[in-house]
């Protein structure tokens, strides 16, 4: 019932001050700790941001990161991940990224692990099209 | 006054009217799409289980003059 009441609606996220959706946003995370929500209503405002509202650059930055860096990243938080790549240093961005994405990491490193290993017996694009040159010369 | 009027379908598939005042008209119109395609991917708002921002439709700017005549 009291979520109800402080939970936020279109119209108030794109016409209310940027302060006091500081304030309404940050409240209702206080009281509820829905963290997926919380960043749901910071991703709606970025877009009204790059729409025109300037004010709005960085917004809760500070809540933002204390999601990121301090709470367990729910599906959605893992979702909107990359809209937040400018609240983070680039280190850090890729230290959470790899926090976040486990197992996309494991896979990444491993077919680039495969790919460096198979590389050496791979026949080379440009070897191969001189050996042709060559056999169509003789 | 310039207004950015987006027409979205709700996920029962009825057209749901959105507004938004003072945006930046120098915006190319695929950054305004992707930008309310962003919104929408949220599917933050809901109404009796009915998503009320489910896809983009359509978008334009509006512009009123007002003229004062008294």
């Amino acid at each position: 019932m009291r979520e109800q009441k402080i939970t936020l609606n279109q119209s108030q996220l794109f016409h209310l001050q940027a302060s006091t959706l500081e304030t309404r946003i940050t409240r209702f995370y206080q009281l509820t700790q829905n963290s997926s929500t919380a960043i749901q209503y910071i991703l709606a405002t970025k877009v009204r941001q790059q729409l025109g509202a300037q004010e709005f650059k960085g917004f809760l930055k500070d809540l933002v990161r204390h999601l990121f860096l301090h709470t367990k990243a729910t599906r959605t938080m893992k979702r909107f991940f990359h809209y937040f790549a400018d609240y983070f240093m680039a280190p850090e961005f890729r230290a959470l990224r790899l926090k976040l994405f486990p197992v996309r990491n494991f896979m990444e490193k491993a077919s680039s692990l495969i790919r460096s290993l198979l590389s050496p017996v791979r026949p080379n694009e440009e070897t191969e099209a001189n050996e042709k040159k060559e056999t169509t010369e003789t | 006054m310039t207004k950015l009027v987006a027409i979205f379908k709700t996920s029962e598939g009825k057209n749901h009217s959105w507004s938004y005042a003072n945006p930046d008209t120098t915006k190319q119109p695929s950054e305004v799409k992707g930008l309310l395609e962003r919104f929408a991917g949220l599917k933050l708002f809901k109404k009796d289980n009915v998503v009320l921002f489910d896809t983009v439709e359509s978008a334009e700017y509006v512009e009123t003059i007002e003229t004062p005549i008294f």
